[in-house]
């Protein structure tokens, strides 16, 4: 080809430049809505920041002295930890079941898993809005716990002991399906003539097959199910602002709920909630990399 | 059917996945909990979906159960018209809000990411593994968390509460890049080599030769994003500032407080089926691509 | 000179696939690179078209200097071997691409796509899409898409791989005349040695990113210079019995008697390879090669004998004589002598593998 002045355009120097203008629109979005909030997040958060009333001013870190000595977001961090830990154990579990049981070439399973889907392409506030009823003094569990004569009646949301309960148990139902698919992929990749090569061995019975080859074979799986299912819990708001919104008292407050009380509830705490959204993202972050290094790893090897 | 077959576009017919052959009275126990688990998971839809074709009045389990039992298409329309017209028919607006800005995010975001995808995949230049790396970092960069930053942004720029604040955000993905260079690394180069010599220049190579043939790849990164989209709750939370703004999770939400501590299920179950009817739709007619392409996702994200 | 080709090297990353390649190919000439899978003739193929950059050396077509050009500016035409047809395009705008692309008028396009389609007996097929056509039909498609560019040389990429055993001899006919037909310069890549042989003016042996020889075909079946080259060419493959060598014989590995003498002063390595081509021996009683029979296969009007030299197994194909008839009932086990005439028996270097030209005298047996 012959540039304007008659000069050969070299390959190399084309496809550049084609790849160049084809990356930009990604990365022009990628630094002013993902890379320049982090930066921007961690500015805010040495201000007192005030938007309504037009005060601000720099506080330093005392922003981070604030909220780390308050209570409150020490307890929000606990209470999302221990989520983190009940609902990624259960619905990691959860979801191998499911794969295991619907990776059967059974007239029921396509449907059933099919229907088994459905929350996980659900909104989670349309989830939220449901299982409130679902959990209400009138609804679904206590319905069931009178029709099966248990003690029933109870207002699962509103009581400090059973309310956070409650929105684990929905995270669990809704989550695992989706978890279920990673766990799908990864026994249908399984190669069958090893399968049945272990057939020949004499491992026959299920429990045996599924200690030697299954789990084996899942643990790429679940090291990838439980990362995706750490951030993600740590991450949790929607159900909680639409079901509790943090309560009752403070039973079920999360990070990202303080984070956004002080963001609207209060005056001039914005700098406030950016310090405590920048702590969660740096909390974040680091289990993100130790894991995927605790996982190059565990490929290697 | 894995996930690369699938993005190859391989019919279901030419794979052939592993999958447990189970025979005798272990596939009727497996099925018995098979249609166990999957009326477990249909209960709260099904629930949701009667209380719309019903009044007020409770009567509790499992009587409610009972698809005949007090339902009936008036008051399925009755409760259609209270929640389509509440608040001056701001339901169709609040609708049209959520549909229009998933489109936008889709178009926009899927466009980006073909693109993206492809240079990394196909095209040679400086810096492209350095780049690629970058790309990968935001991924371990969680929306929720930035979302404070992104609102005072916003704010500064004006933009709060407008259709590009929703939008743009949400058209910055990764994951739209990560599935196209993953598709395009896996299909025949020949064609576009045979392009190369035909005389098309880059661009036009992807334009008329690559991205026809990634027909897959969209499918299944519109029908992602538009379910991340529209599913989305937490910005517009923060950048919505107006009821004229809402999207639909914003307007449950609403909806579910507006009458007080006082819940009216009926029309809060049939705004709730109002509102999951486009996943819904979705989801049926492309089932397939669900099961396969989102975890191609996932799996890419690991 | 219609292509050169001058100390070409393709790294990637530590691995090299290219190992400083060179060659020239005169105008008009049908010259085929022939080699087995990941021996770098498909790349050296690309670097000429222009879809590989190489990491060092210069290609030059018709004289001028292409390194870094666009491959549609080289003046080249390509024919891939699954065919890499516009799948949603109609094969008449496959064929017409190129010369859209040069603005060249439609009632032009339109003349030279029925004047190529005419000629590759494709004039039904125009208005098809690739995806209902047949192998045989996809390919010539292929062709017609070169042709229609009047290059300098074709470049051809295994095109017939993909063809089932029948197709493939018609369409290796096809070539035949598209090359008569053209006159223009052909390079053709495959790793199939009878398409090699019987397409080519001269054939470039590569293996392992090297070239080991280059030569007409003849010349490449009766003089390899390299045991690589002998035993790829040639069905049956040649025989070849490691040996060693003591003072002035050469001994079959396993044997204890010398089966060669050289002249005073001939240098030779310690390990050798003896080659000889199954179809050059001859059932002789007193025959210096002696081997343990191991089964005949009776292919007709032929024999293939198997049998062992020491610990490697060898073939002989002989033409059925009433001579050779008894081996048929010959238990296993029993001792079958040949004979080879001296221009048919080869050395090779057990050590590179390289022709080692010496003089040599077989010795009688006793």
């Amino acid at each position: 080809m012959n540039g304007r002045n008659g000069a050969v355009v070299k390959t190399s120097r084309m496809e550049s430049t084609a790849a160049y203008l084809m990356i930009a629109p990604l990365f022009v979005l990628l630094i002013l809505f993902t890379f320049f909030p982090v930066f921007y997040s961690f500015y805010i958060s040495l201000f007192h920041y005030d938007p309504f009333d037009h005060i601000v001013y720099f506080v330093g870190l005392s922003n981070y002295h604030i909220v780390i000595t308050n209570g409150l977001f020490l307890y929000s961090l606990l209470n999302v930890g221990y989520y983190t830990l009940i609902v990624v154990t259960a619905q990691t579990f959860l979801a191998m079941l499911l794969a295991i049981l619907f990776n059967t070439k059974l007239p029921v399973s396509r449907p059933a898993r099919a229907i088994v889907y459905l929350p996980a392409i659900s909104s989670p506030v349309a989830l939220s809005i449901i299982f409130i009823w679902v959990f209400s003094p009138q609804g679904l569990i206590n319905s069931l716990l009178a029709f099966l004569h248990m003690p029933h009646g109870i207002n699962f949301l509103y009581s400090v002991k059973y309310a956070f309960y409650a929105i684990m148990a929905l995270n669990i139902f809704s989550t695992a399906p989706y978890f279920m698919l990673i766990y799908l992929a990864a026994l249908q990749s399984i190669p069958l003539p090893v399968l049945e090569a272990a057939s020949i061995d004499g491992v026959r019975s299920f429990w045996h097959k599924f200690r030697y080859i299954y789990f084996p074979m899942l643990r790429f799986s679940t090291i990838l199910v439980v990362i995706l299912g750490i951030i993600g819990s740590m991450q949790l708001f929607d159900q909680v602002y639409v079901m509790t919104q943090g309560g009752p008292g403070n039973a079920t407050l999360v990070p990202l709920m303080y984070v956004y009380d002080y963001a609207f509830l209060s005056t001039g705490t914005l700098g406030l909630a950016a310090a405590a959204s920048f702590i969660l993202f740096a909390i974040i972050l680091v289990i993100t990399v130790l894991q995927r290094n605790f996982f190059r790893e565990l490929t290697w090897s | 059917m894995n996930v690369l077959d699938f993005l190859k576009g391989k019919k279901e017919e030419e794979t052939v996945p592993t999958v447990f052959r189970i025979s005798g009275w272990r596939a009727y126990a497996i099925q018995a909990l098979m249609i166990v688990l999957a009326f477990v998971y249909l209960i709260p839809f099904y629930w949701m979906i009667l209380k719309s074709f019903r009044n007020t009045i409770f009567a509790g389990f499992p009587v409610d159960l009972n698809p005949f039992s007090r339902t009936s298409l008036s008051y399925f329309i009755s409760n259609f018209n209270t929640v389509w017209n509440f608040s001056f028919s701001a339901f169709p607006l609040w609708y049209f809000n959520s549909v229009f800005i998933a489109v936008c995010v889709v178009a926009g975001s899927v466009v980006v990411g073909a693109m993206a995808g492809y240079a990394f995949a196909r095209l040679r230049f400086r810096g492209r593994e350095a780049l690629f790396i970058v790309v990968l970092a935001t991924l371990m960069i969680p929306f929720p968390v930035i979302t404070i930053a992104e609102y005072v942004f916003m704010v500064d720029i004006h933009w709060v509460n407008t259709y590009q604040s929703l939008i743009l955000p949400q058209m910055a993905s990764a994951v739209n890049v990560f599935l196209f260079r993953q598709f395009f690394l896996t299909i025949p180069s020949e064609v576009e080599e045979a392009a190369k010599i035909d005389g098309l220049r880059p661009m036009s190579i992807f334009l008329r030769i690559s991205a026809p043939l990634a027909k897959p790849a969209f499918a299944a990164s519109a029908i992602l994003t538009f379910i991340g989209s529209w599913n989305n709750f937490i910005w517009p939370l923060f950048d919505v500032q107006t009821i004229n703004m809402y999207t639909l999770p914003l307007a449950l939400n609403f909806f579910k407080g507006a009458n007080g501590t006082q819940i009216y299920w009926n029309q809060m179950m049939m705004a709730t089926l109002i509102s999951l009817i486009p996943t819904f739709v979705i989801y049926i007619i492309f089932e397939r691509y669900f099961v396969t392409g989102l975890s191609a996702v996932s799996g890419i994200k690991g | 000179m219609s292509v050169d080709v001058r100390g070409l090297v393709v790294d990637y990353g530590s691995t090299r696939a290219l190992d400083e390649v060179s060659f020239s190919v005169a105008d008009g000439e049908f010259v085929v690179i022939l080699g087995p899978s990941g021996c770098g003739k498909t790349t050296a193929l690309k670097c000429i078209a222009g879809l590989i950059e190489p990491t060092k050396g210069e290609i030059y077509i018709d004289g001028r200097l292409v390194n870094g050009i666009y491959p549609s500016e080289r003046n080249i035409a390509m024919v891939f071997q699954n065919y890499a047809l516009y799948p949603h395009m109609t094969v008449y705008d496959n064929i017409a691409l190129n010369m859209k692309m040069r603005n060249i008028p439609r009632q032009e396009i339109e003349r030279r796509v029925r004047e190529v389609a005419s000629l590759l007996k494709i004039n039904e097929l125009l208005q098809k899409k690739p995806r209902q056509l047949s192998g045989g039909q996809a390919q010539r498609v292929g062709l017609a898409r070169a042709l229609v560019r009047n290059p300098s040389v074709f470049l051809m990429d295994e095109p017939l791989s993909n063809l089932d055993a029948k197709l493939r001899l018609e369409m290796r006919d096809e070539i035949k005349r598209f090359h008569a037909l053209t006159k223009k310069c052909i390079i053709y890549v495959t790793h199939d040695q009878i398409e090699a042989m019987t397409l080519g003016d001269r054939i470039i042996v590569m293996n392992k990113g090297r070239i080991i020889q280059i030569d007409r075909p003849k010349d490449l079946f009766d003089n390899p210079r390299h045991m690589f080259v002998a035993s790829f060419l040639g069905n049956p493959p040649m025989n070849l019995v490691p040996a060693r060598s003591e003072g002035r014989a050469i001994i079959i590995e396993g044997d204890k008697r010398p089966l060669i003498s050289v002249p005073d002063g001939t240098h030779l390595p310690e390990k050798i390879f003896l080659g000889f081509r199954p179809t050059d021996l001859r059932l002789s009683s007193d025959g210096p090669l002696k081997g343990k029979l191991e089964y005949v296969e009776l292919l007709g009007a032929e024999l293939n004998v198997h049998f062992l030299v020491g610990e490697t197994r060898c073939t002989a194909r002989l033409i059925r004589e009433a001579s050779n008839e008894h081996l048929l009932n010959l238990p296993t086990d029993n001792t079958v002598s040949f004979s080879v005439p001296d221009h048919a028996l080869f050395f090779f270097n057990g050590n590179g593998g390289e022709r080692l030209s010496i003089p040599f005298q077989i010795l009688r047996a006793e």
